[in-house]
């Protein structure tokens, strides 16, 4: 800032990005919240979250009204977000999109070994999602630690 | 990569958040370029370069020399 009581141009635009990563985050929130809530059907054993996905069935104009919501969510507004942000933030995105492609890869066959082993239940398709999802989640918060850890 | 961003910020009275907004980038990205947790694009580099109106190898070095 130039002055204690007038911000300089740069800070006036810092806060306007700041504020649009808020809408961002908040609009993925919400989008998140709604495809959770479309596809959490009270009987646990037909729900997309429930170990056997095959039962779940849907009204087919649902399918495809979820399957659309999902593609928004899942792909485009990442993909339109990827634009948005500067080079050091999707640094840490793909840092994030790698962790998640590698829990997958290795996820996978050792979930599959540990099963013909007996140690655990069959893979199933939520499981895989959700080997995705954290390992995603978990490398972008350890690549986003870089930036608060004093090393 | 070493940089003297830190020091030019600092004599111009710029908080990172203020330099960030000259860049067109975020305030964490100024921070981890600070910190040399981040290097700069080429692109990014002569941005930084023009807003101070010095060349690049005045700002950045390998750290080499």
């Amino acid at each position: 800032m130039t002055s204690d009581d007038q911000p300089g141009p740069g800070l006036r635009k810092t806060r306007k990005r700041r504020r649009r990563q808020l809408y961002y985050m908040g609009t993925a929130v919400v989008l998140g919240a709604l495809i959770g809530a479309l596809l959490a059907q009270p009987d646990s054993e037909r729900s997309f979250f429930g170990p056997d996905v095959t039962g779940l069935t849907l009204d087919p104009m649902a399918a495809i009204g979820i399957s659309a919501l999902i593609l928004f969510s899942l792909l485009i507004f990442p993909l339109w977000g990827f634009t948005q942000i500067d080079e050091h933030l999707r640094e840490q995105n793909l840092i994030g999109s790698v962790g998640g492609t590698m829990a997958v890869l290795n996820g996978y066959p050792v979930w599959l070994m540990l099963y013909a082993g007996g140690f655990v239940d069959e893979p199933h398709a939520f499981g895989l999602f959700l080997l995705a999802f954290g390992g995603t989640i978990i490398s972008f918060l350890v690549a986003k630690a870089r930036d608060w850890l004093p090393l | 990569m070493k940089n003297r961003l830190r020091v030019l910020r600092a004599e111009r009275e710029w908080s990172q958040a203020e330099l960030a907004g000259r860049l067109d980038v975020s305030r964490q990205a100024v921070n981890a370029i600070e910190t040399g947790k981040h290097d700069p694009s080429l692109g990014l580099a002569f941005r930084i370069a023009r807003l101070f109106d010095m060349p690049v190898e005045e700002i950045f070095s390998d750290g080499e020399d």
